[in-house]
This record gives structure tokens, sequence and C-alpha cells, in this order.
């Protein structure tokens, strides 16, 4: 495999990472967050400075920008989740800015606007791959126990869903730290797959990127958030499309989205092991009824 | 069994303001354990209001309801729901997201006991308690006749059979108190019929207490065992059907004076 294509691999992996803490976040549970940026941040850099700055190896830097997200989280959670969605969304823009300034203001720990150099490019393929399953399997589990039922439940009315048993505010802190930690991670890595960060590799258009994947696929379909990742990290890197158009396409899409499809690409379709199954023994029958006529 | 008759709900004294609206005024319910009961009174009377007051979606202004002799007032709703009593709504909320399996699924789940930790990881013990939740999703949709329905999603199903599955959530829910909201809402005589039938089924089946808000006289007088009238708030009249529907109180209340 060439070193490009390498590359390109390893960057869409780490942004389906990401993309999987915004399916549980807004596609589940339906809060919208433009903070899932932020918590990249955090983990680039603590994996990034816990290099540079005090020896330690990319594993133990993960471990503590997971640390420090979950603690960010809890503080963030605990002050904006209680407020309503639109509310929401403005305070978790408003947290990404702020980490994104403070990465800025403490230039002398952090290198300031001129950001961190000198980390070593030592993420493989092998080991996003790994990260992305063990996040895909995390997220299914999700998905398909009471965790997932809890979440559309609320999603859906609010209400409702406290007065069938679900502690709302409980759950919805619970899927924010989760999304935090897939954040951490994500950034953690793409710190250790570049050779450099800065604070404006964190800026509020990364979270809006992760929106529109989650939205285009399907709030409903983790298989239609993956595939939509994939669709729109690869594409626009094997076309060679700048990255100044990326935003204009994206609005596009989210457009047509809305206006052809409002249920996002895949609706509530999720690939399955029986479907599968099932799927290759029709094919069987089929052929061997043709095999027959 | 303990305390058969003893009382399940007091409502004491209880007020309710919204603004300067005074939409429940020092009203007071005793509710038998066991009862099929029901709260009647022309449209205004305060009725949902009581209901949402008992459920905790509303803290009152004064006074007290107790649960099972546990004061429950300035409970959450989901802690109410934790306690025992469960509930459905006038305007039908079902969730839209979940197909009608696990529209019932999501409210027998609730109290499964694994944690979000587990829940991620997918240890064995909670694919075993997701299993056990299943039959009784079966047995709750079997009781209120949705069988067959599992893969369907709410929205697409007859409004007849939206009131069903929302009785079958707030069942799987396990209550001790189920309050339905007026049930029969927009059903047509014969679903009337069909749903009082499962009412008394599921009063016996499961021997809960049932209170219901009703709009139906012929469903309120033949089903229920006891009555409360409300009129602008207040509790006008109390006693079993026959008598209520005597009352010179209750009379002036809906035909006027």
């Amino acid at each position: 495999m060439s070193s490009y294509l390498t590359s390109v691999l390893i960057f869409t992996g780490i942004n389906l990472i990401a993309v999987l803490g915004m399916f549980l976040l807004m596609g589940l549970t339906g809060l919208l967050s433009f903070g899932q940026v932020g918590f990249m941040a955090i983990g680039a850099y603590a994996a990034a400075l816990g290099y540079t700055k005090f020896g330690l190896p990319f594993g133990i830097g993960l471990l503590i920008g997971i640390v420090i997200s979950l603690l960010v989280g809890l503080v963030i959670g605990t002050v904006t989740l209680k407020l309503k969605n639109d509310y929401f969304a403005l305070a978790t823009y408003g947290f990404s800015e702020v980490i994104k300034n403070v990465l800025i203001y403490f230039s002398s720990f952090t290198g300031g606007s001129m950001g961190v150099f000198g980390i070593p490019a030592s993420v493989t393929l092998p080991l996003v791959a790994v990260i992305f399953l063990v996040g895909l399997v995390i997220t299914r589990n999700f998905k398909v126990t009471k965790l997932g039922r809890n979440s559309l439940a609320i999603r859906n009315d609010e209400l409702a869903a406290q007065v069938m048993g679900i502690n709302v505010f409980k759950h919805k802190l619970s899927v924010f730290l989760l999304s935090a930690v897939f954040g951490s991670v994500a950034g953690s890595l793409l710190a250790f797959a570049t050779y450099y960060i800065e604070p404006n590799l964190f800026d509020w258009n990364r979270s809006i990127s992760l929106i529109v994947i989650v939205f285009f696929g399907g709030i409903n379909s983790l298989t239609g958030a993956v595939t939509a990742g994939l669709a729109l990290t690869l594409l626009p890197e094997v076309l060679h499309f700048g990255a100044e158009w990326r935003m204009v396409i994206y609005t596009f899409i989210i457009i047509v989205t809305m206006i052809f499809r409002p249920t996002g690409l895949f609706g509530r379709w999720e690939i399955s092991g029986r479907q599968m199954m099932d799927w290759f023994r029709n094919r069987g029958q089929r052929s061997a009824a043709r095999g027959r006529g | 069994m303990k305390n058969e008759q003893g009382t399940i709900l007091h409502v004491d004294n209880v007020t309710m303001r919204f603004g300067g609206v005074v939409a429940v005024n020092g009203a007071n319910i005793r509710l038998r354990r066991g009862r099929l009961a029901g709260i009647i009174g022309p449209n205004g009377a305060g009725k949902t209001t009581m209901f949402n007051l008992i459920s905790g979606v509303y803290t009152p202004v004064e006074g007290e309801i107790r649960f099972k002799d546990q004061a429950i007032t300035g409970k959450s709703p989901d802690e109410i729901t934790h306690l025992g009593i469960s509930r459905t709504f006038q305007n039908i909320r079902l969730f839209e997201g979940l197909n009608v399996y696990d529209n019932v699924k999501m409210a027998a789940s609730c109290r499964s006991e694994y944690s979000f930790l587990e829940a991620i990881l997918g240890l064995p013990k909670v694919w075993k308690l997701e299993r056990e939740v299943a039959s009784e999703v079966e047995y709750y949709l079997d009781l209120v006749g949705l069988s067959g329905y599992e893969k369907v999603w709410p929205e697409n199903l007859a409004y007849g059979l939206q009131r069903k599955l929302e009785i079958a959530r707030a069942l799987a829910s396990k209550p001790e108190l189920l309050l339905l909201d007026e049930p029969a809402a927009g059903l047509n005589p014969t679903e009337v019929q069909e749903l009082m039938e499962i009412i008394r089924h599921i009063h016996k089946e499961l021997d809960i207490t049932i209170l219901l808000i009703e709009h139906h006289m012929d469903m309120v007088m033949s089903i229920c065992e006891e009555l409360w009238v409300m009129n602008f708030g207040a509790v006008i009249a109390n006693g079993d059907p026959e008598s209520v529907q005597q009352d010179p109180e209750v009379l002036k209340a809906y035909l006027g004076s």
C-alpha cells in the first residue's frame, strides 16, 4: 500500500472514531453539540504535550487525555445538559472556542498559536483500525441495549421518557461523557498521526463536518453514519477536492438531504449478520432454481 | 398479602396554581389498593393536572401526595415511576424513533440491572437480562392485543392501537398504580367496548390499582367501582357510580344551574 493511501486511511479512521461519538450524542440522543472538537483538542494536546514536555509514551498520553476529557466533560455537561437543546448547542460551541483560546493563551506551555512540534508520527493503520473496531462494538452495544432505547426515547419525547422511568439528565450526561472519550481518543490519534498540531486544527468547522456526516448517513443508523463518514472523508481526499470547497459541498449535502431524505440516506436501516445470511441463502436458492429450470 | 384494603394513594389538600389560575384547589383523594376507580368532571376541571401532580410532572404549591404511605411530593417523574406509578397521556405520546416492540421494551428494561459500562462492554449478563425482558414485552403486547405488530412504527398504527400500545408501555414498567388519562378518547364505540374489556382484564389479571380519567359516561359507570368528580379544581363528590350520579352538586356541574 502506498504511504499516501495509508495516511488517507489513517485520517479516515480517526475521523470515523470521532463520528461514532457524534452519532451517540446527536444521532441517538438528539443532542446537537459543537463541542466535540473541544474534546479532540484536549486529547490531542494531552498526548502531544505529554510526549514533548514529559517524554510520556503515546498510550499514557491517550489515557491522560481521556481522564481530562471526562473531568472537563463532567463540569461542562453538568452545567449545560439541563438547558434546552438549542441553548445546549450554543453552550457547547462556546466550550470548544474556550478550549481553543486557552491553548492559544497559555503559550509558554502549549506553544500558543505556533502549536506543538516534534510529535513522532507513530500511529499506524492497524492501531487506528483496532481502536475504531473497539469503538464500533461499543457504539453497537450502546444502540441495541436499554441505553440506545433510552436515548431514542429521550430524543423523541423527553417528558414521556422521564415519566417512563428514565433519569434524563443522568442518561444525557453519561452519553456526553462517552462521546467526549471518543473525541479525545480521536484527538490523541490525530496528534500522533501528524508531526505538528496547532489550535486552529480544532476549529468548530471540524464539529460541523461530524454533524454533517451523521445527518447525511441517517441519525438512526450506525451503518449510515459509518458509511457517510467513509464517503465524505475519503472522496474529497481521493478526488483532490481542496479544503476550501469542502464546506460548500457539505452545505449542499445538508440542503439536499433535508429536502429529499430528511431521515438521512440510510434512514433506520442497519446492516446485520442475519440479513446477510438470508441474502446469501436466497441467492443460493435462486441460482439453484435457475440451474433446475 | 399485606394491607389488602389499605389506602395506596393519599392526595391531601393539594393545590396547584399556574400564575393566577387555580387548576387544582385543595383536592383530597384517598384511593384504596386494588380499586378500579375514575375521575370525571367537565373540561378544565383539573383532572389532567391532578394526574400530572401524582406522576410528578408538576409539584403542588400546597398539600401532600403519598403513595404506599411514602411522601412523593416533589419527587421527579422517573423516581415516582420506579416507586410503582405509571401513566398514559391524553394526547398519545409514543416514541416514534422506536418500533412497537421497543416502545414497550424501553419501559420494561428501564429497571434492568446492568450498568452503563456493562452495557457498552456487552458483558454476557447484559444479553441474558435483555432476553428476559423480551419475554415480558411479548406478554404485555399480548395482554392488550398487539401481538404481531412488533416491527410496526407507532405512527403507522391506527389510533385505537396507539392507545393500546400506550397502555402496554405503561404496564411494562410494572406499576402498582396505573393512571389512564382518557384512554377512550377518539375511539369508536366498538373500540371503546374492547378497551373496557382490556382494562377489566388487566385489573383482574395483574391485580393492580387503576385510576382513570374519562369522558365516556357509559364506560365510567360500567367499569369503575368508585368515582371522584372534579369541578373548577375542587373535588365536589366521591362515591360509587350510582350515588355520584344522583349527587345534586354533580348534576349542577354537568347541567348548569
